[in-house]
């Protein structure tokens, strides 16, 4: 039997949808509810919607920023993973030493209270 | 392979030290200057280490390496090695290691390991921006030098410099965005962002000819980068935000952009210009000129009205891009060579007056404020007059000499009135140069006191018997760099 290649992607998209929402089903009809005004606010982010005048704190666009830096070394990690068996060693050390600099620059943060919300 | 980049790899260990130490034992702004001073130089000893070493055969064992691990091309070619690299990271070592004494007498108690980390990153910007090998690497490298230099414009953390910092910051991402459009259209162009894949498609397509939509990308391309470059270079009409930004910076921070960065602007217009678009110089030669051309009058013009001593080293550094611009326009090996020693008495001549400048105009740069330096501090005003001297380009000092080799190199490439236009815009700038000095050596019955700062009175002094050296006897150091260049040439 020939399997069309995107077969494989079909079956994780429906996988996907069946866990995704299968779990949000579940707890629809397994779980109490207690509606009140807090909780059925919608919530994105850390930010209320529906008011253009809404003052973010600052602290929140630090933790965005940091979150930004580590969110992007990730991003380098994946062509590095689909990679690395054919770059051998060198990939490795490569990455280790990535990892290293930003590590030094996370505890840089942690340090200076970057994450502290005060 | 690591040998080859050993001065790029001392500066990345230094960046991390100096946060580490940071991290561990706090504020500690001697320390970080000491070691961020000692990275410096070691990496400043492993440019001149290689440099000496240089063969034809040097980088034989490179080529070998990238023979051996294909699987790596494309890590190992973002970065291309050579003289005139090294060349300009000796310089911009020299830069930074001014920098870095300067800053420390301006900021005292408020110097720290950030500062530092700020600095050696904005090196290792400039280092890696000269050196990249492809469109995504020059990018990246360019937004590590700007972005290290947004957050230095602002650290004097007061109105002016965080002013300063804006004005800079927009306007640098601004340039960025016109150069990735750029780098877009030349994509597009081209096919590859690979600057070796590129040079041999356009080698190819100039034996054959070029198709009508392959020149009509290209010139679009070069529009945008031709903006983005002329930013960074502060080359006139996109000149405006260098005074503005010299005036609210702090002043140590001014003399690196103008010096520092400049070398690391300049040696990328060579790369791309007399290097990657060698092939095609219809496209980007006419452009070239008259950019050097306008650069260099509307600099110097400007300057003649001008009284704010930092603004008008602002602008002494637009007129200077625009005198190398004319070499990248007129190329040839003279031309790298001339480029090379003119950034390098640049560097020192300019961060000798802005040392200067430090000890005189704290908080006021008038050019009135420098009345009575003369009284005060007789040797520093003969330094302010020597480093003002070389500026202007009059023997028998080094700026003289810098300016010389230029208009020689202009010459031998048959472009001898582009060398009297260089002459013609020095004798303007000797005007305003002079002006400074004359302001220096005026009496002053005011009851007023310099402040006493052994740094930049030792750097400038230091600087000008350096200029004033390198002017009487040029050979020392000019047979070095025909030495290195002969070596790595063959020749």
């Amino acid at each position: 039997m020939k399997i069309n290649p995107y077969f494989v992607v079909l079956l994780m998209t429906v996988v996907g949808l069946v866990i995704a929402y299968g779990v949000l089903a579940i707890s629809m009809f397994l779980g109490k509810r207690n509606p009140y005004r807090e909780k059925l606010n919608p919530y994105e982010s850390g930010v209320k919607p529906g008011r253009w005048d809404y003052k973010a704190n600052i602290q929140y666009y630090l933790t965005a920023l940091a979150f930004l830096i580590f969110d992007i070394e990730v991003v380098f990690m994946y062509p590095w993973a689909v990679k690395v068996m054919d770059l051998k060693f060198f990939a490795f050390i490569e990455m280790l030493i990535f990892i290293l600099i930003l590590l030094v620059g996370y505890i840089y943060i942690w340090r200076k209270g970057g994450l502290e919300w005060q | 392979m690591i040998q080859y980049f050993l001065p790029e790899i001392t500066i990345l260990a230094g960046i991390l030290v100096v946060l580490i130490l940071e991290i561990v034992l706090g504020r500690k702004g001697f320390l970080a200057t000491l070691v961020s001073l000692l990275f410096l130089l070691v990496a400043g000893f492993f440019a001149l280490r290689d440099l000496s070493l240089i063969s034809p055969d040097y980088y034989k064992g490179l080529g070998a390496f990238i023979n051996e691990h294909q699987n790596l091309v494309y890590i190992i070619k973002s970065l291309r090695l050579g003289v005139v690299e090294r060349f300009m990271d000796t310089i911009m070592i020299v830069g930074t290691i001014y920098f870095v004494l300067l800053s420390y007498d301006y900021f005292r108690s408020r110097a720290s390991g950030d500062y530092q980390f700020l600095t050696l990153s904005a090196l290792l910007g400039g280092m890696l921006l000269i050196k990249s090998n492809n469109w995504p690497t020059l990018l990246l490298s360019l937004e590590i030098l700007s972005f290290s230099l947004y957050a230095l414009v602002a650290f004097r953390k007061d109105l002016f410099s965080y002013e300063a910092a804006g004005k800079y910051f927009f306007l640098g991402a601004l340039s960025t965005a016109f150069l990735t459009m750029g780098i877009a259209f030349l994509y597009l162009a081209y096919g590859t962002i690979d600057f070796g894949t590129t040079f041999q498609r356009i080698y190819t397509l100039a034996q054959a000819g070029f198709p009508r939509e392959v020149i009509i990308l290209s010139s679009i391309a070069l529009a945008f980068i031709i903006v983005g470059f002329g930013f960074k270079l502060s080359a006139v009409p996109f000149h405006f935000w260098t005074p503005d930004v010299f005036e609210g910076a702090p002043t140590p921070t001014a003399g690196f952009v103008s010096t520092v960065s400049k070398t690391a602007a300049i040696g990328l217009v060579f790369a791309i210009f007399q290097g990657l678009l060698v092939n095609y110089p219809a496209l980007w030669k006419g452009l070239i000129l008259w950019l050097s051309v306008i650069t260099m009058l509307v600099g110097n013009i400007a300057a003649l009205r001008e009284n704010s001593v930092k603004k008008l080293l602002a602008f002494s550094t637009i007129a200077n891009a625009g005198y190398v611009l004319a070499v990248v326009y007129a190329g040839g090996l003279e031309a790298v060579k001339a480029a090379i020693v003119f950034m390098l008495v640049y560097t020192i001549t300019t961060f000798g007056a802005f040392a200067v400048l430090q000890i005189t105009s704290e908080g006021n740069t008038h050019i009135e404020n420098l009345r009575g330096l003369f009284q005060r501090k007789p040797d520093l005003a003969f330094a302010l007059a020597a480093l003002m001297v070389s500026l202007a380009g009059i023997p028998p000092f080094a700026g003289f000499f810098a300016k010389f080799f230029l208009a020689f190199s202009m010459v031998q490439m048959n472009h001898p009135l582009l060398a009297i236009w260089l002459f013609f815009n020095g004798a303007i700038s000797a005007y305003y140069y002079l002006r400074v000095v004359y302001y220096a050596f005026q009496r002053d019955d005011s009851e007023k006191e310099l402040p006493s700062s052994r740094i930049p009175y030792a750097v400038a002094v230091v600087s000008a018997v350096l200029v004033l050296l390198m002017g009487l006897f040029p050979d020392a150091y000019t047979s070095f760099v025909d030495k290195v260049f002969g070596a790595f040439f063959g020749l």
